[in-house]
Formats: structure tokens, sequence, C-alpha cells
């Protein structure tokens, strides 16, 4: 083995190999590194670069917090590392942030330091990292932080691995963290994809509560806008974040959050004149306009609660997805529609509601208001939508009574099948067949229409099936009949036919029958999914 | 885990009006090939097949092993492309360079072994024999090979870098400039006072600073272009040097 050299700046081992002798890392350094601030200040970036910055390694580390178990770097940024470590004694992981050294150096600071620490080890709440312990060590300052097992949107967006649904499940955990803080009296002011963990679990946590107010200009990242220094990460900060810094409220962490948000379904950022996000992915239509009221310039004009954003998103996510509307398909203008609610009022309101919103596209709670409003302009008292199971009762109650007599009459007084069939048709056509058919097509595409189709076509079962039955009891006479009626010659063959034929109308119509009953089950299962419990996880994120 | 170098939205290939670098030319020629893809692909796999040995060696295959299954490797990448099967790795030649090597490692176990004695074509020139003596000469700690991959990769860039700084220093026929100044490099810790150096080389102390500034500065140009080089998107430099920095800083297990 060759005697070992060092590297008389960094102390590392020097191999044989090192290029032209000299130590990597150094050379690596060097090469980063910003050789002077004119070139900082023409470049093109308007970011400074995380300036030759190399975080210490894990053992290196390690003798400053004898109380814990550093693991290993997790990442790095301007401000600082990020490694993972464990609290022996907890017998649990926690997540160890140490500042640039030379970030701030006087006493000052240190007092600011441990005051808005205290403030941030306050925060307590599922969807925010908690601050478990800060305080010096040697030279750095450090924050001991929950540690989440998983990963930050930004690693989620680069994979790929955002869908819209997803985003509409972060969004509102996110809003929960931000009001929590807000009533709390912090404000992020650096909300980033960067910072929004999301777990294994689907839970979303954010991080760096108050750390970019906290640090201080000389270690958060910050950018050179008009030889000013502003904190924070320009294109997620507000406009009055950069223009008025210190006049910043609440409202500043909304428009940073919709930033993110139109970034997670468009996978764009809101920059110049930008569009809205469902004409450039697949997005409910209603979504536009929340995601452009968190992003309006005037602090005033936003949603002035974090609470509010969760709302209206969680609305959005509930009903049925609006997308615009292709244009040319008809559907009801307000009269018709307004003609097939009205039979269904006072009594029946719920299907009247279910109806209305079938036709019209809309969410439960839009229909419902227009159903009342119907109700109201036609001076019909409003009932408390309920489905009529008694009406149902009794008219099934009447039909078997009805139906029960009838075959009496035919078996029982040994009328000819020909005639009982007959006095069947004429009872149950008009009676039951018909209206039964006139509303399935009046409410074709609702529920309710296929309900009645279901009636129409058990109704036409029966009417069916019973002559079949009339025939298998008593072929001779059916026969004996026809060959009189059509005067055709009596022969097996006829027989074989007739019987198929009347085999073949019954089971087509019981075809029809459970192709509208899995319709019908469709559709309820459907409804049912519509209106998902609140506060559903997510897919896993994975490993980042 | 949070704010991991300075952000810069999406990462991922530019347009094509990036397409001066070899791996953007590469990726931008995936649906048509051209011989100057093609061209750039096997500049790229000369200069950067020894991360992938040494990798390999580190998996536990014998030298002869590793041999084989790199030429064959670059062999089958120069012919067919395995650009369609790495999406999310297109930005940065090193780390798809690696997935798909760990994939070929996997399919053509026993193919390797039979390819060795068919003959295979090859259209690169691999020194295997330097590569084995330089891989018995890494540092043997329990490292992943993963991890001796990256090392392995940053340490061949610079020697790129270095190799083409002290050419930019022959052509201009002033090779003891280069070695005398070289040191500077590494940064103000183990250099020499500027005095020594000017007396060493017979000039003043204060064309010395200039020279050394003027060696910086190239040393940097190149060290970008280089890695440029490597990926599609050029804004993502900086955060590749960074990662090339974590692979040779830690040293960890």
């Amino acid at each position: 083995m060759s005697e070992l050299h060092r590297c008389p700046q960094c102390q590392a081992e020097l191999a044989s190999d090192a290029p032209e002798g000299l130590c990597p890392k150094c050379l690596l350094e060097q090469g980063i590194k910003v050789v002077s601030l004119v070139e900082a200040a023409s470049s093109e970036s308007a970011e400074a670069p995380a300036r030759g910055f190399s975080p210490p390694s894990a053992q290196e580390l390690a003798p400053l917090f004898p109380q814990l178990e550093v693991i290993e770097l997790l990442g790095h940024g301007g401000m600082g590392a990020v490694y993972k470590a464990r609290q022996p004694r907890l017998d649990r992981l926690v997540a160890l942030k140490i500042m640039r050294p030379g970030a701030a150096k006087d006493a000052a600071f240190a007092e600011r330091f441990s005051r808005e620490a205290k403030a941030l080890a306050r925060l307590s709440h599922p969807n925010i990292v908690t601050l478990h312990d800060f305080g010096q060590a040697g030279e750095l300052y450090y924050f001991v932080m929950e540690y989440v097992d998983g990963a930050s949107l930004r690693q989620m967006e680069q994979s790929g691995r955002l869908s819209p649904q997803q985003a509409m499940a972060i969004v509102p955990q996110v809003c929960d963290a931000l009001q929590y803080a807000h009533d709390q009296g912090v404000v992020h002011r650096d909300i980033k994809p960067e910072n929004i963990l999301v777990d294994r679990k689907g839970r979303v946590k954010i991080a760096d509560f108050g750390i970019a107010k906290l640090v201080g200009a000389a270690a958060a990242d910050y950018t050179l806008t008009a030889s000013q220094m502003v904190l924070g990460t320009p294109r997620y900060m507000a406009p009055e974040q950069i223009e008025r810094p210190r006049e910043v409220d609440q409202r500043a962490d909304i428009y940073s959050l919709g930033v993110v948000f139109y970034e997670m379904l468009t996978g764009e950022l809101p920059l110049g004149r930008f569009a809205p996000p469902s004409q450039k992915v697949q997005v409910d239509v209603r979504l536009d306009e929340v995601v452009l009221k968190t992003l309006e310039k005037e602090p005033e004009r936003r949603y002035q609660h974090a609470s509010e954003v969760k709302t209206e998103v969680e609305e959005i996510g509930r009903g049925p997805s609006v997308s615009p509307r292709p244009a040319g398909r008809a559907e009801p203008s307000g009269d018709a529609l307004e003609r097939l609610i009205l039979p269904l009022l006072p009594h029946r309101k719920a299907i009247a509601v279910d109806v209305y919103r079938q036709k019209a596209g809309v969410s439960l709670a839009e229909a419902k208001e227009a159903v009342e409003a119907i109700a109201r302009k036609h001076g019909i008292p409003d009932t408390p939508a309920r489905i009529n199971r008694r009406g149902l009762v009794v008219l099934l109650t009447g039909i078997i009574v009805v139906g029960a007599l009838l075959g009496f009459a035919i078996w029982g007084l040994d009328l000819s099948p020909i005639i009982s069939g007959a006095i069947l048709w004429a009872f149950w056509v008009p009676f039951l067949v018909v209206p039964s058919i006139r509303i399935a097509w009046r409410y074709r595409g609702t529920t309710h229409g296929r309900r009645a189709a279901l009636m129409a076509g058990v109704w036409l079962f029966l009417l069916v099936g019973l002559p079949v039955l009339n025939f298998l009891a008593e072929p001779e006479a059916t026969l004996n009949w026809l060959y009189r009626v059509t005067g055709a010659k009596p022969g097996r063959h006829d027989v074989a036919f007739f019987h198929g034929l009347f085999m073949l109308m019954a089971l087509g119509t019981l075809v029809w029958l459970i192709w509208l009953l899995r319709k019908l089950r469709r559709q309820h299962i459907n409804q049912r999914q519509a209106a998902p419990p609140p506060g559903q996880g997510l897919a896993g994120p994975g490993t980042h | 885990m949070c704010g991991r170098g300075p952000d810069r939205g999406f990462g991922g290939m530019g347009g094509s009006h990036f397409a001066t670098t070899h791996w953007s030319l590469v990726l931008a020629a995936a649906q048509q090939d051209s011989p100057a893809s093609r061209e750039a692909l096997a500049t790229l796999c000369e200069a950067y097949w020894y991360p992938l040995y040494a990798y390999a060696r580190r998996r536990g295959r014998s030298a002869d092993d590793a041999q084989d299954l790199t030429q064959s490797f670059f062999a089958a990448l120069l012919e067919k492309h395995f650009l369609a099967t790495a999406d999310r790795e297109r930005g940065r030649f090193r780390s798809f360079l690696l997935t798909a090597f760990q994939r070929f490692l996997s399919k053509e176990h026993d193919r390797a072994m039979a390819q060795k004695r068919g003959g295979l074509r090859r259209t690169l020139s691999l020194d295997a024999e330097s590569g084995e003596r330089r891989y018995l000469l890494e540092p043997s700690h329990d490292w992943t090979p993963e991890r001796v991959y990256e090392r392995r990769w940053a340490l061949t860039l610079l020697e790129r870098v270095m190799a083409r700084l002290r050419q930019h220093y022959a052509d201009a026929a002033k090779p003891q400039l280069f070695d005398g100044l070289k040191v500077f490099l590494a940064g103000e810790g183990g250099a020499p006072a500027h005095r020594d150096v000017a007396a060493e080389l017979g000039m003043s102390e204060g064309a010395v600073k200039v020279a050394v500034h003027r060696l910086r500065r190239r040393y940097r140009e190149l060290l970008r272009a280089e890695v440029a080089q490597t990926i599609a998107d050029p804004s993502d430099v900086d955060d590749e040097l960074g990662v090339l920095l974590a692979a040779l800083g830690s040293r960890e297990p």
C-alpha cells in the first residue's frame, strides 16, 4: 500500500492516483465556488448558488452531539444541512438541521434565535414538523426536528408521481397547518415544494416554519433584487413580500400556497400571464377560481384565511367533477328540466334532486338548491327530502292483490287460457306498463328513469311469462286456438316452434331486466363513491 | 430531506437549442439516429467507462468478468441505444449509465459469457488492463458499488478536466507554467506563497497572481463544460457539481 499523503487544506487522505496530485475534493470545491462577486452579479441567474459550503460528514458531526447518534447526511442547501439522527434514550429517529457556520455571530442573533425557536417549538400540529430541540453546539446553530420518512413535494414532482387528485388531497392538509400556525401568530414566509413533505402514510408535513425569518439574511436563500436582500425563494414569494417585506402577514403564505398548487397541477410556475389550470391539464374547472384567487397580487383580494381555501378545495373534490362542457351536447334547458321536476314534488323531492343533478350535471348541493328554487317558484311546500317508500309499498300490495284475484279467476273459475291472458293484458298494459315506459323515456339518463324502465321490464316479463306458463300448463288448448286463428296444420314441429318462440321472448325480457338491474346497481355505487369521507390519504409516495 | 440546493423548478431536458452538449445530442437523437449523436455517445462512453468497470468489480465480478461485461454493455449501448428505457435518468448521463448498466447486469449475466467467445465487435478502446490496475488502488472501505461508481465518476471527470487544462497550456507552449501553478487550483489552504512561486518561475509576484487567476478561470470553464457534456439541461450544472462533491466528500460506509 502506498504511503498516505494528506491534503494540506482539508486533511483528507490523498490517493496516489489523485488528479495531478491534487486533492479532488478541494479541487471540485474550488471549481464550484464563485470566483468574484462581480462575476456573481453579472451571471444570469439571480440566485446565489451554494457557496462552497460542503457539509461535514455524519462522523465529523457526531462529537458535537453526544446525545445523538448521527446517521447520515440527508441533504443540504444554502442555509445549512440536514442529517438523519437517532435519540438513543428515546429510541426515535430525528432530523438534525445545522446552520452554515458563520451564519450569524452576534449576541443579538443568539437572543433572537432563542426567542423564535421557542415560538416554533410551541407549534404542535399533525401537519407541521415538530421542533424538539434547538441550540448551539460549538459554532453551529442547530435544530432537532421530527424525522419525516418520505419525500418532499419537489422530489415527487420531479419523479412525476403527482396527480391532480393527489394535489387535491395534499392542499387541504397544508391549509390546516397554515391556519393553525397563523392562529398562533406564526407566518411561514417560505412555503415551497421543498418545504412540504409527504410521509409514507400520505400525511403532509410542513417543515422550516418561521426559519426564514429566524435565521436572517446571512444564511437563508436570498436573492439580490434591486440591491436589496430579501428573504425567501423568489418564485414562491408574494409580491408584497418582495416589495414591503416588513408588512407581510399570513396572506403571503396563501399566495405561496397558490404557486405551489398551480405547480402541482400543471407542472409549471404561474409567471407573467399564465393560463388557468383547467386549460393545461384535466382538472375541475372550479379549481381555476380558487387558484387564481390565491394568486391575486393584492393581499386584500386573496383568501384571507387558509381555512377558506381548504373548504373550497374540499367542496370541489367532493362533488362529481365538472369539466368544461363540450359544445353540442343537448342538455334540457331550464323550462324542460322544470317540467320534469315538478311532477316529482313535493313528495319525491329526493328523486327530483337526483334527476336534476343527473340531467344538469351539477353537484348535489347545487341540484338541491335548484330544486328548492323551483318548488318555491311554483308555491309547492318544501318537505324534507325522503325517499317515499310508503307509496311504493302501497302500489306493490295493490298489484299483488289484484293479480291474485285475477289468477283465481283464471285457474279457480277455470276460464280459458286465452281469455285469462287477454284479461291480464287488458289490466296490466294501461295501468302499469305504459306509464312505466313513459316515465322511463321522459327521465332517460337518470336513476329515476332507469328504475321506471326496470318496472316496465318486470311487468313485460310477467306479461310474456304468464302466457308461457299457460302454454306449458295447457299446450293443447293454446295450440288449438292458434291453429284455428292462423289456419295452420298441426304437427310436432309447430309445437316446438311455438314453444321456442315463447321461451325466447321470456328469455329476452329476462336478459333485459338483468342488464337494467346491473346498470342501476352501478349507478348506486357511483353515487356512493362521489362523496368519499373527508381526510382520505394518498396512495403512498414511495421512496425518494 | 428539505431544501436540497438552490431550487430550479423542473429538471429535465432543455429545448432543441441546447443540443450542443454530447448528452443532449444523444437524447435528442433518441428517435432519429444520426452519426453525430452516435459519435457523441461513443465519446461519452470512452471517457467514462472506468467508473462502470469499478462498479462491476465492486459488485463482486472478477476482473475478466468485469472487463467483458463493460465491453459488451457499451457495444450493446451503442448498437441499441437503451434510451427508451431510462426516462427518469435522462437528465444526467451519469445516472443513466449506471441504471442501464445495472439492468444490463441483471439480464446479461449468461449472455456475456457466450459473447466473449463469439468475437464481439469492439467499437470502443477500453484499456482493461490499466483498469484493473487502477481498481486495485481503490481505497478498500466497505462502500457500496454505487458509492464507488459515483466517486470514480467524479474523479474521472476531474482527470479529464485536468488533462484538458494541461493540454491548453501545452498548446500555448507554457507547460511549466501549468506545473508551477496547478497547486493553486485546490485553494489557498495548501498553496505556497505567491512570492516563492514567482521566484521559481522567474516571474514577478503580480504576474503570478494574474496567471493564477487566469488558470482558475480557465479551470472553472473547463470543469463546467465537461459536466455540461453529460447532462441535458445546462442549468443543472450546479446541481450535478453538488452531487459530485457529495460523492467525493462523505466517508461514511
